[in-house]
C-alpha cells in the first residue's frame, strides 16, 4: 500500500474542531415523542369516527373518536410547534451555521422530491387512465364550465404569487425587510385568492352535479375522484404553503433574519415554487389534455 | 489543535427512562430500533408458526373437504369455521388475517426498520460523524413505528378482525364489499405512519452521508454499508410516497365512495396494482441492499483482505437501485398486460441478475486467497451467499413470463421470496448483529452457541423454503389453508424447518439478552479487523461514548481502491 493512499490523521481534526471550545452534541428533546403521540391518538380517533371501534371502551363511540382525532391533531401540532421553538432557542448553539443552513436546504429539497413522488402517483393515474380508457374524462356537455376562464385566472394568480414570493425571498436574504414585507403580503393575498377561486370552481361544479363521486350525463366517476383528489391535495399544499409563508413573515418581523440565517424563508419560498410547479403540471393534465 | 477530550461536554439533562424517551443520540435510537425489531420479529414469527401448524395439520385435505361437502358432514380443520381449534376467533378468516399480518409485520416492522436501525447506529460511526444530521427527526422516525405497529396489531381486536386481503391489499378484495371491517383501514393508516417514518429516515441518511463525512472520507472512500444506505434512502424517498398514494386511494374508495379502483364506475383495480408494485418492488431492495453493503464489511473483515472490486460493488448497488424502479410489473404477469409490456418487464427483471452477480462474485473474490476466520458472523455471511443465490435463481424462474404463468400464486413464489428474505435478509441481519454487537453494546455474543444457532437456521431454512419450491411446482396454491393430500409430507418438512428456524431465533434472542451480563469488551477492535476496513467504527470504544469520537478522524482512512 502506498503512503499516498493514507489521509493524514490530523487534517480533519484541525479543520473540524478549529475555533470550537467543546464538542457539540444534539440536546435531548421530548418533542419528537410528543409529536408521535399525537399521531398515535389521531388515527385511532379516525378509525373510531368511521365507526370501526364499536365495542371498545370509550373509543367505541364515534363522538369520542372525533374528540380523540382533534386531541391527537392538537398534540401533534403542539409537538411540532414546541419542536420548532426548541430549534429556535438552540439556534445559537449551531456547530457550523453555514453547513447547518446547507443541510436544512438539502432537507427541504429532498422532502419536495418525496412530495413530487406522491403527486407523481396522481399523474400516473391520470396518464394511465387517459391512455387505456377513452371514456375517462371531464363532463362532455359543451355548456359545462370545465376549463373555463376561472381556472386560467387562478393559474395566472398562482404564477404571479411565485414571482412575488421569490422577490420576498430575495429581499429577505439581502436584508431589505420593508420590501420583503410588501411582497410577502402580496404573495399571501394572491395565494388566498387562488384558493378562493378553487373553492368557487368546486362549488360551481358540485352544484351542476360534478361531485367527487359522480359526473353528470353518466361519465365515469373515476375522473371525478382523480380531479377532486388531485386539486384537493394540491389545495392542501397551497394552504400549508400559506401557513409557512405566514410563519416566515412572523419570523422576519421578530428579527430572526438579521444574522443572515434565512432558512425558514428559503424553505417557505421553495415550497411555494414547488406548489406552483405542481399546479402547472396539474393544470396541463387536468384541463388541457383531458 | 488541543486534545478534545479535555474539553467540557454538555451534561445530559435527563436520566433513566426519560433519557431514552428524549434521546437524540443515534446510538440509543439505533438500539431502540433493534429491540423493537426483535419484538416484532417474535410476533410475526409466532404468526408464521400458526400458519405452519395449520399447514402441517390441515385436519382435512381438499379431498376430505370434497367428501364432507358431498355427504353433508364437517371435516376437522384447525381454521375451519365451526369445529376448528380457532373457531371462536374467526375460523378460516383468521387464517387470512394471519397470512396478511405476518407479511405486513415482517416487511414493515422487521426487515425495513431492521436495516434502518443498524444504519442508524453504524453509519454515523463509519463516516466519523457525531450524530445524524437531524437528530430529533431521527427520533421521530423511530417513535412513529410504535403507533404504526399498535394500529396494525390492535386491528386483530376489532369487529371483523385485522386486514385479511394479503399484504398487497389488492382491490376489490380490500374494498368494503369483501373487507367490511375497520381492520383494513387501520392497516392503511399504519402503512401511512410507517411511510412517514421511512421518508424521514431516508432524508436524514442522505443529508448525513452527504454532509457529515469526516474530512478525508471522500465519496470514493465511503464504506460500502454507507453507500448501500445512501442508495436505499433514495429508493425509500422516491418510492414510499407512491405507496402512500396507492393506499390513500383504497382508503378513499373504502370510506368515502370514490371510484379509483372500482371497475364498474371507470376505475381500474389493475392500476392500483401498478402503483402498489411501483413502491413494493423497490421495497424488496430496501429490505436487502443495506445488508449487501454490510456483508461486504463482514466478509472483508474475516477474510483478512480488502473488499474486492469496491467500485464495481458501489456501481452494482446503484444499478440495482435504478433498475428496481422500472421492472415492477413482473409481479403482475397474469393480469393481462399487452405482450410488449410482458416482454419488457421480463427482460428488465432478468437484467437485475447482472449487477447482483457482480456482487456475489466480488464477495467470493474477496474470500479467495484470504485468511478466512469462520466466526459466527462469517458463517452467516457464507450462509447468506448460498441461500440468497438459491433465492435469486428462483427469482429468475419467476421473471420468465411463461413460467410465471404456471407458477403464479403457487408455493413456488412463497418459497422464492422466503429464500431471499429469510435466507437473504434475515441471515444478513444475523451476520450484522454478530459482527457489530460488541460495538453496539460492548458485549460479545457467544461464538459456540452462535455456531449451533447458525446451523439450526441454515438447516431450517433449507427444509422450510427449499421444500416450498417443490410443493409449489407440484401445484399447491398459496394463501389457502388446505391442500391435496399428496402435499402432506412436503408440508410436514416445511413445518419442521420452521420449527428449527424459530428455535434458532429464540435461542439467538436469549443469547442477546444474556450478553448484557458478560464482561465488557475492553478493546476498540475486538475482531482485529481495522487494517482491512476503510471505516471509522472500530476506532472508538465499545460501545462508543456519547460524542462517538474524541478526535475526528481518529485513524488514517484506507483507500478501498488502493
Amino acid at each position: 500500500m502506498s503512503a499516498s493512499s493514507i489521509s493524514p490523521p490530523d487534517r480533519g481534526a484541525e479543520e473540524h474542531g478549529a475555533g470550537h471550545d467543546h464538542i457539540h452534541l444534539p440536546p435531548p428533546s421530548i418533542w419528537p415523542l410528543v409529536t408521535a403521540l399525537g399521531l398515535t391518538i389521531a388515527p385511532f380517533g379516525v378509525v373510531s369516527l368511521l365507526g370501526g371501534l364499536s365495542g371498545w371502551p370509550l373509543l367505541g363511540h364515534p363522538s369520542v373518536g372525533l374528540l380523540a382525532t382533534l386531541l391527537g391533531l392538537a398534540v401533534f401540532l403542539v409537538g411540532l410547534m414546541a419542536w420548532a421553538h426548541q430549534n429556535i432557542v438552540e439556534k445559537p448553539l449551531a456547530h457550523d451555521p453555514i453547513q447547518q443552513q446547507k443541510d436544512l436546504q438539502l432537507f427541504v429539497l429532498l422532502f419536495l422530491v418525496g412530495e413530487l413522488a406522491a403527486f407523481g402517483a396522481i399523474f400516473g393515474y391520470l396518464f394511465y387512465m387517459n391512455a387505456v380508457d377513452p371514456s375517462f374524462g371531464p363532463p362532455r356537455d359543451p355548456d359545462f364550465p370545465y376549463g373555463g376562464p376561472l381556472a386560467a385566472i387562478a393559474t395566472f394568480l398562482l404564477l404571479s404569487s411565485s414571482v412575488t414570493g421569490e422577490f420576498a425571498h430575495h429581499a429577505v436574504t439581502h436584508g431589505r425587510f420593508a420590501f420583503a414585507r410588501l411582497m410577502l403580503v402580496l404573495t399571501l393575498i394572491l395565494g388566498a385568492v387562488f384558493l378562493a377561486c378553487q373553492g368557487f370552481e368546486w362549488g360551481e361544479f358540485i352544484q351542476r352535479g360534478f361531485t367527487p363521486l359522480a359526473i353528470p350525463e353518466g361519465g365515469m366517476s373515476s375522473f371525478a375522484a382523480a380531479f377532486y383528489t388531485g386539486t384537493g391535495f394540491h389545495g392542501l399544499h397551497v394552504a400549508i404553503g400559506l401557513v409557512l409563508l405566514f410563519l416566515a413573515w412572523m419570523r422576519m418581523e421578530a428579527g430572526a433574519y438579521r444574522d443572515g440565517r434565512t432558512f425558514s424563508m428559503t424553505a417557505a419560498s421553495w415550497y411555494w415554487h414547488f406548489v406552483d410547479i405542481v399546479w402547472v403540471l396539474l393544470f396541463i393534465t387536468l384541463y388541457v389534455f383531458s | 489543535m488541543t486534545d478534545a477530550t479535555a474539553l467540557p461536554l454538555p451534561a445530559p439533562r435527563y436520566r433513566g427512562l426519560m433519557d431514552w424517551l428524549t434521546t437524540t443520540d443515534h446510538k440509543k435510537i439505533g438500539l431502540m430500533y433493534f429491540w423493537f425489531v426483535v419484538i416484532m420479529a417474535i410476533v410475526g414469527g409466532a404468526m408464521a408458526g400458526l400458519i405452519r401448524v395449520q399447514l402441517a395439520m390441515p385436519g382435512a385435505t381438499v379431498e376430505a373437504l370434497q367428501q364432507a361437502a358431498l355427504t353433508g358432514t364437517t371435516a376437522l380443520n384447525l381454521f375451519s369455521d365451526d369445529t376448528g381449534l380457532f373457531a371462536d376467533w374467526g375460523g378460516r378468516h383468521l387464517y387470512n388475517q394471519l397470512v396478511t399480518m405476518h407479511a405486513s409485520i415482517m416487511i414493515f416492522f422487521v426487515l425495513i426498520p431492521g436495516f434502518v436501525g443498524f444504519a442508524n447506529y453504524i453509519v454515523p460511526l463509519m463516516i466519523g460523524a457525531r450524530d445524524m444530521a437531524f437528530p430529533k427527526m431521527n427520533a421521530l422516525g423511530f417513535w412513529l413505528l410504535i403507533p404504526a405497529a399498535l394500529l396494525q396489531l390492535a386491528s386483530f381486536f376489532v369487529a371483523g378482525g385485522a386486514a385479511a386481503s394479503g399484504w398487497t391489499a389488492y382491490p376489490p378484495l380490500s374494498l368494503k364489499e369483501f373487507s367490511a371491517g375497520p381492520g383494513q383501514d387501520m392497516w392503511i393508516l399504519g402503512v401511512h405512519l410507517v411511510g412517514v417514518s421511512s421518508i424521514l429516515a431516508a432524508i436524514n441518511f442522505i443529508v448525513t452521508i452527504t454532509s457529515l463525512r469526516a474530512p478525508g472520507m471522500t465519496w470514493g472512500k465511503l464504506p460500502l454499508f454507507a453507500w448501500a444506505t445512501y442508495f436505499v434512502s433514495i429508493i425509500q424517498l422516491v418510492a414510499t410516497p407512491v405507496l402512500a398514494a396507492a393506499v390513500t386511494m383504497l382508503l378513499l374508495d373504502r370510506n368515502f365512495g370514490t371510484t379509483f379502483t372500482k371497475a364498474s364506475q371507470g376505475g381500474d383495480p389493475v392500476l392500483y396494482q401498478h402503483i402498489f408494485w411501483f413502491y413494493s418492488h423497490p421495497a424488496v431492495y430496501i429490505m436487502i441492499l443495506p445488508g449487501f453493503g454490510a456483508i461486504s464489511h463482514v466478509i472483508a473483515a474475516f477474510s483478512g483482505k480488502r473488499v474486492f472490486g469496491y467500485t464495481g460493488m458501489v456501481l452494482a448497488i446503484g444499478v440495482i437501485s435504478f433498475i428496481g424502479f422500472i421492472v415492477w410489473a413482473h409481479h403482475m404477469f397474469t393480469v393481462g398486460m399487452p405482450l410488449w409490456a410482458q416482454a419488457y418487464f421480463m427482460y428488465g427483471s432478468l437484467v437485475i441478475a447482472v449487477p447482483t452477480g457482480i456482487k456475489v462474485f466480488s464477495w467470493l473474490a474477496t474470500m479467495w486467497g484470504g485468511t478466512l476466520r469462520f466466526t459466527t458472523a462469517m458463517k452467516f455471511a457464507c450462509g447468506f451467499i448460498s441461500m440468497f443465490v438459491f433465492g435469486g435463481f428462483g427469482g429468475l424462474f419467476l421473471a420468465l413470463t411463461p413460467i410465471d404463468m404456471t407458477l403464479h400464486d403457487s408455493y413456488f413464489v412463497v418459497g422464492h421470496f422466503h429464500m431471499a428474505m429469510v435466507g437473504g435478509s434475515v441471515m444478513l441481519l444475523f451476520a450484522m448483529t454478530y459482527y457489530w454487537w460488541p460495538k453496539m453494546t460492548g458485549r460479545m455474543l457467544c461464538e459456540r452457541q452462535g455456531t449451533w444457532i447458525f446451523w439450526l437456521m441454515l438447516i431450517g431454512i433449507v427444509l422450510a423454503f427449499m421444500t416450498m419450491h417443490v410443493t409449489g411446482a407440484l401445484g399447491m396454491a398459496r394463501r389457502v389453508p388446505v391442500y391435496f393430500k399428496d402435499f402432506l409430507i412436503l408440508n410436514h418438512i416445511s413445518t419442521l424447518g420452521y420449527v428449527l428456524t424459530f428455535i434458532a431465533s429464540l435461542w439467538f434472542v436469549v443469547d442477546l439478552v444474556r450478553s448484557y451480563w458478560r464482561p465488557p469488551v475492553t478493546e476498540n477492535d475486538p475482531w482485529r479487523v481495522n487494517d482491512v476496513q476503510q471505516s471509522f467504527e472500530w476506532a472508538t470504544s465499545c460501545p462508543p461514548p456519547a460524542h462517538n469520537f474524541d478526535r475526528i478522524p481518529p485513524i488514517p482512512i484506507l483507500d478501498p481502491k488502493r
